[in-house]
């Protein structure tokens, strides 16, 4: 069996495509946004993207899962979550940070995506005086915005009217902290997914010591 | 900090913003994979502590190669 933070040869190509085409894609969006925006509001991000995308390389060239400060241990089992439940899930993470754990019942890590995700979107919004969402104004910024769509959708209704009339000091640094809050709800919808999946491996090795069992005793 | 200027990427006033920003990073993805609540915390506080050290290690880096090897 693989210890956890090793990469199968599948997945080891899969961080080295996804991070080379994440690096391309970041170096792609700074030259477009550079050229199209004399403020180059979207360098934080896309240079994030890049410094992420490589992460992936060294990790798929490493062949391991785990960085200089994240050390994965084989995470504890959960209970057995429907198909049906992890979709709806899903769902609810997408609209909601943490709805998804809160719907499996892990109250404290949903109160904690919860807590996290929107004040970090709520501090972006602050500090760019709400004008941190408006889509033609901001497109690339929507790649990561969609990530989070109830908070963005209600951000956008309450805001829809404001104009960028003055000049404000912080704003990109207000697009980068709602950008980066929307990305991190992708980290928490994965772990929703993984959550669920450890709890069917669990149901799946149950079944089959009971199985195994049964024939024994036959 | 001439060199974060010079890199047009962190301004001074913007740098006091960095540390909340990567909290809130550190504390979402130690979460991930992890159920125990201190040990969230434990590996949040250090990946934050290594990364701010990282990026103020890696400014100093700059800004000295910048004023002082470069000219």
């Amino acid at each position: 069996m693989t210890p956890p933070n090793r990469l199968t040869p599948r997945e080891r190509l899969l961080r080295l495509g996804g991070g080379l085409a994440l690096a391309a894609g970041g170096a792609a969006l700074f030259a477009y946004s550079k050229e199209h925006d004399p403020e180059n509001r979207a360098a934080i991000l896309t240079i994030l993207a890049i410094l992420v995308g490589l992460s992936w390389v060294g990790q798929g060239l490493r062949g391991r899962r785990d960085s200089l400060v994240h050390h994965e241990e084989a995470a504890p089992p959960g209970p057995p979550v429907s198909a049906e439940r992890t979709l709806f899930g899903i769902l609810g993470a997408w609209l909601l940070p943490g709805l998804g754990h809160l719907i499996i019942g892990r109250r404290a890590k949903a109160l904690l995506y919860f807590v996290v995700i929107t004040a970090t979107f709520a501090a972006g919004t602050a500090l760019a005086e709400g004008r941190n969402l408006d889509f033609e104004r901001d497109r690339i910024y929507f790649l990561a915005y969609m990530f989070n769509a109830g908070q963005t959708a209600l951000g956008w209704l309450l805001t829809r009217g404001l104009e960028l009339d003055h000049r404000i000091p912080f704003l990109q640094l207000g697009l980068t902290y709602t950008a980066v809050g929307c990305l991190l709800n992708v980290v928490a919808m994965m772990d929703f997914v993984a959550t669920c999946s450890r709890g069917d491996e669990v149901a799946e090795q149950d079944g089959a010591e009971a199985a195994g069992q049964a024939g024994g005793a036959a | 900090m001439t060199a974060m200027a010079l890199l047009g990427l962190v301004r001074l006033a913007e740098f006091a913003f960095l540390p909340p920003l990567c909290l809130a990073v550190a504390l979402v993805t130690a979460a991930a994979h992890r159920e125990d609540i201190r040990e969230i915390l434990r590996h949040a506080l250090r990946a934050w502590a290594v990364t701010l050290g990282g990026i103020i290690v890696f400014l100093f880096a700059v800004s000295f190669f910048v004023e002082w090897i470069l000219p």
